[in-house]
């Protein structure tokens, strides 16, 4: 993992003592509302329905469990005992108190975390594969590049005052696991006929109350001009990204509005000034950067595991978390094991301390010490023996963690919503919940398969309903939760945007209707053919017919 | 309609109700209740003036319901700030009484 250098360490100890000044201030009197706002966005301090909200950057998704047992630490000490982890790797407390973050902020620089850039109209976290490092599948580990893009982005002096807020997600496999066209920026790692790998670079995608699938500007580009090509669009969109309307502010606004040819034509002008400048990549830099992310020290091990092949053969239970929830590795004798945050009738993403702690253990057991956040709201142990898988599955079971349903119809996608987010207009979590409850039989939830469903309490989206192979959006009709379906969405390297099936659902609809959506497509589906492709297949129709019968 | 004022207290940010003292309170149930238009604009000029003293921030107006001694918002929004998350009653004012 990425450690601290005295930059990063002197950067962040600052910040908490800057920032614990600043509530002081703000305790005394001497700051207003309006003055402080800013100060504390830049520190990921929300103001919501309950109290004080506190997001923690959780960069590109990867966690050592100590940082995993800080964040247990201060749940129980300064929240109620839970976080919650969002669809962009990072992790938010909902009960905070104002007076007590500076503490905490303090606390997690300790075990070098913090609050920045998890708000505000700046650079957010970049969000990456989740399977980073460990993927079969991987041209090169996405981690270093988001490390550097992190280190040029960090108070970049330039883009401290963006028009809007910046989002860029980084892979390097084919199968796309982190949302790329969906992003202000997506990256994309290909391999040239010489055997290069580069980046195809994607601008203008992004969801919320205009979504956008990102559109490609750059098919190749090479590593080392990752940083000017970068700047070269933020700085296009920083001179010519809209200020005036809050709606329109996004650099996929600008984009469309100036049409994809003359944003690339912009771009590349731009960076024709500055490509052979301060920001080359040199390899030994990005070899530098890389050599953070060192794979672990891996046994010599058999490909084959007699004793994980034979538990699975006498453990159906085991045989069904294994088919679902573990991935292949590129390490011989080693699996990646995602742990469900999605059990029946849970909150999505939502942690207890208990569970953060207990997990930071499994980390430390069985994939030194390494985990990782999904986008998705799942956790992912990325370095296990399939030697230990069995024992891993026997502790997980205990802890509620082991629900089979990765990428499965109760494998849901959600925010807050109105229970919690100032911004929501309506509740999503009960949906998510009850598609759970309703889909709580395991055979059934294997029998319709892969599916994703994703649900958002308000058009910003943080829920990705956009890109829901079923997408759910609450909002409010005059006083009454009301919820808009939409199908055909998908956030992978085949993304598109979920069409609105017809006339919404009421609270106490919408989950039938899911369940509707659900048996048609089990009805109508080709043998292997997944829900996608179904509706890519068959369209709209047989779901509408089934949904509004005449 | 009756009306009450909410607002998030500055130092812990949790929602609370402007009362008959001109004190911040917790529960719905303890918060004065404006029957007018014009009493509506009284409470809420106090509610300013304790903004401007930085004990609470964002003040506003909601409905309510008033039944006997139950007060209950109208709105699906101020009733989950009144109670607590509807997925988590172990937490919140709901939780408490």
């Amino acid at each position: 993992m990425y450690r601290y250098d005295e930059f990063d360490r002197r950067l962040v100890d600052e910040r908490v003592e800057q920032f614990r000044r600043q509530v002081k201030r703000r305790l005394d009197g001497e700051l207003s509302e309006d003055q402080f706002k800013p100060l504390r966005l830049l520190n990921g301090l929300y103001l919501q329905l309950h109290a004080y909200m506190l997001r923690i950057a959780i960069p590109y998704g990867c966690l050592s469990a100590i940082q995993l047992r800080k964040l247990a630490h201060i749940g129980r000490r300064y929240d109620k005992g839970y976080g919650h982890f969002t669809t962009r790797q990072n992790l938010q407390f909902h009960w905070i108190k104002l007076e007590e973050t500076p503490d905490i902020l303090a606390e997690l620089a300790e075990v070098e975390m913090h609050g920045i850039q998890t708000s505000g109209n700046s650079f957010r976290n970049t969000t990456t594969d989740q399977y980073a490092g460990a993927a079969a599948d991987e041209l090169e580990d996405p981690r270093s590049y988001c490390e550097i893009i992190r280190q040029w982005s960090t108070l970049h002096p330039e883009f401290s005052f963006l028009p809007r807020k910046f989002k860029i997600a980084v892979t390097t496999t084919p199968h796309d696991r982190a949302a790329v066209k969906v992003h202000d920026i997506g990256l994309r790692m290909l391999r040239n006929e010489a055997g290069e790998n580069g980046f195809e670079v994607m601008v203008g995608g992004g969801l919320g109350r205009t979504p956008f699938v990102g559109k490609v500007i750059r098919d190749f580009l090479p590593k080392q001009h990752l940083l000017s090509y970068l700047e070269a669009i933020l700085r296009v969109y920083n001179q010519l990204g809209r200020r005036d309307n809050l709606f329109k502010a996004r650099i996929k606004i600008l984009v469309q509005q100036t049409g994809t040819e003359k944003f690339a034509k912009l771009v590349e002008e731009e960076w024709e000034q500055i490509k052979d400048g301060a920001l080359q990549l040199p390899r030994e830099e990005i070899e530098r950067i890389a050599s953070y992310f060192a794979p672990p020290s891996y046994e010599e091990l058999d490909a084959q595991v007699p004793e994980f092949e034979a538990k699975i053969a006498e453990n159906p239970d085991f045989q069904t978390w294994v088919k679902t929830n573990v991935f292949p590795h590129k390490q011989p004798g080693y699996a990646i094991a995602n742990l469900s945050l999605k059990p029946v009738g849970g909150t999505p993403g939502d942690m207890s301390s208990e569970q953060m702690d207990a997990v930071a253990d499994l980390a430390d057991l069985y994939s030194f010490g390494e985990i990782r956040v999904s986008h998705r709201q799942n956790l992912v142990l990325p370095y296990v023996k399939r030697a230990d898988l069995y024992s891993l599955w026997e502790q997980l079971s205990p802890l509620g963690l082991a629900t089979p349903n990765i990428g499965l119809t109760s494998d849901i996608i959600c925010c807050p919503g109105l229970d919690y987010c100032g911004l929501a207009t309506a509740r999503s979590i009960p949906i998510a919940e009850e598609i759970s409850e309703r889909f709580d039989d395991l055979d059934r939830l294997h029998e319709i398969g892969e599916v994703e469903i994703k649900i958002s309490g308000c058009i910003n989206a943080c829920g990705h309903h956009h890109v829901g192979h079923i997408g759910i959006l609450g909002l409010d009709k005059a006083g009454e939760e009301f919820y808009q379906l939409t199908l055909g969405g998908a956030a992978d390297e085949d993304a598109s945007l979920g069409k609105v099936v017809g006339p919404g659902f009421s609270g106490d609809e919408i989950v039938d209707a899911v369940e509707t959506v659900l048996d048609t497509y089990v009805s109508i589906r080709d043998e292997g053919e997944r829900f996608i492709e179904t509706f890519r297949r068959v369209g709209m129709a047989p779901f509408k017919e089934g949904l509004y019968p005449k | 309609m009756p009306q009450a004022v909410i607002a998030s207290r500055l130092r812990d940010g949790r929602a609370v109700f402007l009362d008959r003292n001109g004190r911040w309170v917790e529960f719905i149930q303890d918060s004065r209740i404006a029957q007018s238009e014009p009493e509506g604009e009284e409470i809420m000029e106090s509610a300013r003036r304790s903004e401007e003293r930085q004990e609470i921030v964002d003040p506003y107006l909601i409905d309510v319901v008033v039944d006997g001694e139950a007060v209950r918002p109208v709105l699906n929004r101020e009733i989950i700030r009144a109670a607590g998350p509807t997925i988590r009653t172990d937490l919140g004012r709901q939780a408490k009484r």
